[in-house]
Order: C-alpha cells, then sequence, then structure tokens
C-alpha cells in the first residue's frame, strides 16, 4: 500500500519535472536509431548484455568496499580463458565435445563450462581479497589507494594469463549460423523476427534472457533473503550492520562472490559475442563498464543493467554514422554527459 | 552481581590514548547517565564496551564472564544492544527490514518481535515498508531504538539519544527511555542533556579528561554544586540545551 503511494507520487513528481522530458527525448532517440540500423541495435543489445553483467559487479564491489575494482574487466578475461581451457583441454579429455548447440553458435559444452568458470574467478577473487585488498582494509587505505591497488591486480592478473596463453587470439569450437536462412520447428529457433525487418538471432537472445535472469535473481537475493539484506545494510553503513551482528567479512566475500560469478560470466559470453579472445579484451572493455555504471547510478544492479544496454547501443549503433574506432569514446561521452547532467545517475537517489 | 562492570580501562586510537583508566559499573534494571565534557572520552567508553574498541588494559565483564574482546554478535547474543550517537539506521532499508537487521545476530526473522516493536512505537507501523531514509529525526530515534531492542537485550548502550532533536522530540524520547526502563531493561547512557538525564536515572558518572571524576546517585550529582557549575550549565536549561547543540559535532 505504502508502495504503491510511494510510486504515484514518484511518478508524479516525475511527471511535472523535467524528467519526463528526459524520458521522451530518451525513447524518441532510441526510435530514430532502432529505425535507421535495427541490426546494429540488436548487435548492440548484445554487448551491452555483456556489460550489464560485468557492470552488476562493479557497482556490488563498489557499494559495499566503496573502490572502483579496476580489476573487474581482467577477471571477465580470466572467466573467459578458464571457459576456453575447460572447452578446448579439459572436456575432450573426459568426452565432452560438440558445437552448434541447436540453433546457437556455441555447444552444450559451453553451458556446463561457465558455472565452473564462475567457481574458479570467485576462488580467485576471494584469493585477490584475502591475499591482498583485506589487508589495506584492515589500514583502513583509502579509496584512491584501493583503485590503484586493483590496477596493479589487473596488470597481473592478465601477465597471468599471457603467460598460459600467450598473446595470439584464441577461439572457442564455434560453428557459423546464418540464422535467417535456417527453418528449425522450434519456436524462436531461427531467431526472433520482429516488424520493420529486425531480426534477433538466437545467440543474442539466450544472452538477453540469462542476463535479465541474473540481474532479476540478484535483485530477489538483495530484497528477500536475509544475507541479501544484510548486504544492503552492509552498503548502507558497515559500522552499524558491525553494531547489528552482522559478520561485514562475510558479507565482503559474498560481495567478490556474485561479481566475480557475474564477471566470468561476462567475459566468457564477450568471447562468445566478439567470437574471439585475447587477453586484453575485458581490459578493453573497462570504459564502458564504468560508463554503464556511472549512467545507471552506482551502487544500483537495475542501473547497471539498463547503463549496461544503453551503453552497448550506444556504441555498436554509432558506427552507423561514425567509424566503429570511436566506439570507446562514445562510451566515455555518455559517461561525461551523465557526470554533467545527473551526476547520480538513471536510477541513483543521491543516497549513496 | 553487576550486569556490567568495567574495571580500570585504558582504551585509545593507534597511539592516542583516550581513556586512562575508567571504571563503570551497572546493576541489573538500572539507569546509569555518564556525562562530561566533549572529547572527554564518552563515547569510546561506549564502542569500547561493546567490543568495536579493545582495550590496551582493563576488563569487562557482562554478568560474571569476560567478554573483553569479544566479537559484537556475541555480545549481541548474550544480551548486550547499542544504539550509536549519528547513523543509527540503514537509510535504504524499509523500516521492517531495519527492524529484521536487529534480529540478525540470532539467526530468526522474529516476525512476532516486529509486531511488539510496532506495539512501542506506532508510528513505525504506518511507514514500515518506506525506506527508513525518509524518516524525521524522532522517528529514526525511534528505529533506531526499535533495532536494538529486537533480541530483548537486558542491557542497552545508548550513545547520545537527544543529540539533534527538537526540546519536545527530547521529551518523547526520554519518556520512551524511562518506559523501556519500566520493561526491565538496564540501561547506560552518554547524554549532553545532563540535568534531564540525571533527573530519570539512578546512578550517574562525570567523566573528564578520560578518568571518572565524580560518580555517585543521580541525585546527589545534580545537588553537587561543582556538577552543576561545570557540567550542568549552572541552574540555565538553556544552556544545557546549547552545550548540547556544541557537542553534535564532536562526541
Amino acid at each position: 500500500m505504502a508502495t504503491m503511494q510511494a510510486i504515484a507520487e514518484r511518478a508524479r513528481a516525475a511527471a511535472g519535472g523535467r524528467e519526463a522530458w528526459w524520458l521522451a527525448g530518451a525513447i524518441a532517440i532510441g526510435l530514430v536509431v532502432t529505425l535507421a540500423a535495427p541490426g546494429k541495435v540488436v548487435n548492440g543489445l548484445l554487448i551491452g548484455s555483456v556489460f550489464a553483467l560485468g557492470a552488476i559487479g562493479i557497482t556490488l564491489i563498489y557499494s559495499i568496499l566503496r573502490f572502483a575494482h579496476i580489476a573487474h574487466g581482467d577477471y571477465m578475461t580470466l572467466g573467459a580463458y578458464m571457459t576456453l581451457f575447460l572447452l578446448t583441454a579439459a572436456f575432450p579429455m573426459v568426452g565432452i565435445e560438440g558445437s552448434g548447440l541447436g540453433p546457437f553458435t556455441f555447444g552444450y559444452p559451453l553451458l556446463l563450462a561457465l558455472p565452473i568458470a564462475a567457481a574458479v574467478v570467485i576462488a580467485f577473487a576471494i584469493a585477490v581479497d584475502f591475499a591482498v585488498y583485506r589487508h589495506l582494509r584492515a589500514r583502513g587505505s583509502n579509496l584512491v589507494m584501493m583503485a590503484m591497488v586493483s590496477l596493479g591486480v589487473a596488470i597481473a592478473t592478465r601477465g597471468l594469463l599471457q603467460y598460459f596463453w600467450g598473446t595470439d587470439p584464441q577461439r572457442y569450437p564455434r560453428v557459423s549460423k546464418p540464422f535467417y536462412h535456417f527453418e528449425f520447428d522450434l519456436p524462436l529457433a531461427g531467431g526472433l523476427a520482429l516488424p520493420f525487418d529486425i531480426r534477433v538471432p538466437p545467440d543474442n537472445l539466450f544472452l538477453g534472457i540469462m542476463t535479465v535472469a541474473l540481474a532479476a535473481g540478484l535483485w530477489l537475493f538483495l530484497n528477500k533473503t536475509r544475507t541479501g539484506k544484510a548486504m544492503r545494510a552492509t552498503s548502507d553503513n558497515m559500522e552499524l550492520a558491525r553494531v547489528s551482528g552482522i559478520n561485514t567479512t562475510r558479507i565482503i566475500y559474498w560481495a567478490w562472490a556474485i561479481a566475480a560469478a557475474y564477471a566470468a560470466l561476462a567475459g566468457a559470453l564477450l568471447a562468445v559475442s566478439q567470437a574471439q579472445l585475447l587477453p586484453h579484451s575485458g581490459w578493453k572493455v573497462l570504459i564502458p563498464l564504468f560508463a554503464a555504471v556511472t549512467l545507471g547510478g552506482i551502487g544500483n544492479p537495475w542501473g547497471a543493467l539498463v547503463g549496461g544496454l544503453i551503453i552497448g547501443v550506444s556504441m555498436e549503433a554509432s558506427t552507423e554514422w561514425v567509424s566503429p574506432a570511436y566506439k570507446p569514446a562514445i562510451a566515455f561521452a555518455i559517461m561525461l554527459g551523465a557526470l554533467l547532467l545527473r551526476p547520480r545517475g538513471i536510477f541513483g537517489d543521491g543516497s549513496s | 552481581m553487576s550486569i556490567l562492570r568495567a574495571d580500570n580501562l585504558f582504551v585509545g586510537y593507534g597511539e592516542t590514548e583516550i581513556l586512562h583508566g575508567v571504571s563503570v559499573r551497572v546493576e541489573p534494571g538500572e539507569f546509569v547517565t555518564i556525562i562530561g565534557p566533549n572529547g572527554c572520552g564518552k563515547s569510546t567508553l561506549m564502542k569500547a564496551v561493546f567490543g568495536l574498541l579493545t582495550p590496551k588494559q582493563g576488563d569487562i565483564f557482562f554478568d560474571d564472564a569476560n567478554i573483553t574482546g569479544m566479537p559484537t554478535d556475541r555480545l549481541i547474543r548474550m544480551g548486550m544492544s547499542y544504539v550509536p550517537q549519528t547513523d543509527n539506521i540503514f537509510p535504504s532499508l524499509t523500516i521492517e527490514e531495519n527492524l529484521e537487521m536487529g534480529a540478525f545476530a540470532a539467526g530468526g526473522a522474529a516476525a512476532g518481535r516486529i509486531s511488539e516493536m510496532y506495539e512501542m512505537f506506532p508510528d513505525l507501523r504506518i511507514s514500515r515498508s518506506r525506506r527508513a531514509g525518509s524518516l524525521s529525526g524522532g522517528q529514526r530515534q525511534m528505529l533506531a531504538f526499535g533495532r536494538a531492542l529486537m533480541l530483548q537485550p537486558r542491557l542497552l548502550l545508548l550513545d547520545e539519544p537527544s543529540a539533534g532533536l527538537s526540546p519536545i522530540m527530547v521529551g518523547v524520547i526520554f519518556d520512551r527511555l524511562t518506559e523501556i526502563r519500566e520493561s526491565g531493561v538496564a540501561i547506560l547512557v552518554v547524554e549532553q542533556n545532563a540535568r534531564s538525564a540525571l533527573a530519570m536515572s539512578d546512578r550517574g558518572y562525570v567523566l573528564a579528561s578520560g578518568e571518572n571524576q565524580i560518580e555517585g546517585e543521580a541525585r546527589s550529582l545534580l545537588d553537587n554544586p561543582e556538577v552543576g557549575r561545570l557540567y550542568l550549565g549552572g541552574q540555565a536549561d538553556e544552556q544545557v540545551d546549547e552545550q548540547a547543540d556544541d557537542g553534535r559535532a564532536g562526541g
């Protein structure tokens, strides 16, 4: 009841203010861009889903530990290389092989590899915290120091990957599927065909649904479980959380676990969507990730999701008019714009 | 047997020592007030008792158990609770979730206890699903009390419960404290609003420069001309309120 009232109040306040115009403008731009470059918008949603999964982790780490986790892109790369290792070395040894699952370009081994890769990155993230960040926290290091150290962790992680896999591009086993020529009996098997000749390939559908499900799962965790609520409480006020008997160290490891798992998935899916993998693949998406976090409102998982999708679509759609080399610049421009016009982000309420 | 006994505590932050041998004691069901000038170590004493700071020297006993350096969640389960002076609610959580967090240490959702809290603080029930950050100063303080009372503590530690409130709200808060005390909870409170706090206390301590100065029955402290002159702002209540204002930034 009170929630309904609060929503109604917010809607009324928004309708009266500039926010309605912002929203209308954003929808109008979105429509125009979609009609001008439908294929690129669809691709943008794909890469945007990857950004969203990465950005959710950054925003979660920020809301608990209060620093910009610069190594997040490289945690993504680690997840992608673990997936590569499983697909090309570990799984074939035990007889798990196959590509081209149904309409998808990837095989069922990828679906087996993702949770294992996520578990490895979780273990890595917690080990790094135990070996590095924990001591800085105990010493009361400030957020600049923490961010700089995470830059060091980023470089070290990448070095580790280069040591094992070298700097050459790697690929997952895949079959290319020109989706629009296929005639499957399954619904949506040939992708989703929308008006205006917009077609959504099956890979994109899979990734989109998975991203929304993971974001919704995180929302349920944060709002409906005891540990999730304790995590929000810790994000609000770590000292008071401790005073309430919440084991904040455990909460910190929970945050690392979720952020690392989502990063691993984001990294592997980045490799799927780009059809190749390099040691700096994750590092290169760091600017879009932080742009997504800033745009959505730092500390807000829904903001990270929406921010990721907007950044992804903007970057891809921009190639209709400017050279693809400017894609990171587009992300950076949106981040600057967000900071100038609405520093708390789309979903930020100014409390964090 | 005292419910709380702190013997000869030496506490500080890093190299800086704040408390140089402070002792306090609270009997079961007793209301004890600590007064003293800004920076005398009142808040430090509370934090040390609640395990947020580890004493360099000295021991703290709860019932008969030595609790020095014990983790906070264990103290909560033993029956102690603490309300900090500022930032004592979770602003982005709903009121109900704030209360739930008060029961976190026991592991249960404590739904029955939440409705008891709503009976004690009816204002909270009305806005139970609103974010706590939208509450007024007085309501926030009620919610902070509610959170701290969720696990039915036997000892409640309060750091400046009247700080930053309007005079009317201070009266309401103090009435609530009297009710809480009448329900059998022992209270140890640090207050700038010294005269009003002592008026409802059993005993009091005057702390200055990190040491015990005077202790005794609350009545005798109120009547003590030296205490009156130095710490109660003479006879003028307004002056006491001014001190409370000055004290907000410090603590």
